[in-house]
């Protein structure tokens, strides 16, 4: 899969800063179709409402902790879902631990990020996912 | 190790992560300067995270602690503008959240070097409070560092405090 300056991507995080930081980062990389959740159980709906109108989100871009439902736990959910089983999924935290790696490897996470981030890691991150 | 070598070692992660987290997101890198004991609760600046931590050490000693950002309105609109890669020229609530995403992330990669240096680490919600001469909460029976920190976009204040539970509160 390649990468398209309007590809459908939902950024999720619960600090609405950090929202804005990522898809400012994105807006700067040419991505021109943005959209944004506040958390996991925000995010679903959004998910689903997307797909069935056949117009479906092409990239998550989602936080570790948050309020609700977790990042993981979206996509746990997701990868439970023959639909997202392959929706490229790159999850941002600020946990380093080598535990919080392997679990988010385990439920199918297509990239990591750890913050503090720059554009320029960001930019690789998101290569590595659609090479 | 004494109290004042275990408030050091606790300190250092919170100076190192803030230095990263300067560096890789906000552009620029920071100068912190002398510490200082603080006395009184009341906040040094107008706009301030606080980040409360607890855990345990050397073998389930249990200690509480908090971490704690405070900037001139002036330096929080030009931390922000350089974050959120907009220009800022008045607090909003737009804003009001770069205090504690900062904090945030300052906390979880500070909390990996902690970890390494066996500390256990419980982060709380972190709180923004707003307002000149505004009080702060500590633990009960903590000391307070504070140093001076300096940057591209103007100077702010760091604050750390340590407790050793079993130590002090016993």
């Amino acid at each position: 899969m390649g990468l398209k300056a309007d590809m459908k991507i939902l950024v999720v995080d619960d600090m609405s800063t950090m929202r804005k930081i990522i898809k400012n980062m994105l807006k700067k990389m040419g991505f021109t179709n943005l959209h944004e959740a506040d958390d996991g159980a925000t995010a679903w709906p959004m998910i689903e409402e997307a797909e069935s109108a056949g117009i479906p989100f092409e990239f998550i871009v989602s936080d570790w902790n948050m309020p609700q439902m977790q990042g993981i736990d979206l996509l746990r959910k997701l990868r439970a879902d023959e639909r997202y089983k392959k929706l490229p999924f790159l999850m941002v935290t600020a946990e380093t631990e080598q535990s919080n790696v392997v679990v988010a490897v385990k439920a199918g996470v297509s990239n990591f990020v750890v913050k503090p981030f720059s554009e320029e890691v960001l930019k690789q991150k998101i290569a590595k996912i659609f090479v | 190790m004494s109290d004042n070598e275990a408030f050091l070692a606790f300190s250092k992660p919170f100076i190192q992560a803030t230095q990263s987290v300067f560096e890789t997101m906000i552009s620029t890198t920071i100068k912190p300067g002398k510490p200082e004991f603080k006395t009184g609760h009341s906040a040094l600046c107008e706009i301030t995270s606080v980040i409360p931590v607890s855990g345990t050490y050397n073998d389930n000693q249990n200690y509480s602690a908090q971490f704690v950002i405070s900037f001139p309105q002036e330096t929080y609109l030009k931390v922000a503008s350089a974050m959120l890669m907009e220009e800022y020229t008045v607090f909003s609530d737009e804003i009001e959240d770069v205090g504690n995403e900062i904090s945030n992330i300052i906390m979880g990669n500070a909390k990996r070097f902690l970890n390494e240096m066996g500390y256990t680490t419980s982060m709380a919600v972190p709180n923004l409070i707003v307002g000149t001469g505004h009080k702060i909460t500590y633990p009960k029976n903590t000391r307070i560092v504070w140093f001076p920190v300096s940057c591209d976009h103007g100077d702010f204040i760091m604050e750390i405090c340590f407790t050793r539970l079993d130590q002090d509160n016993s």
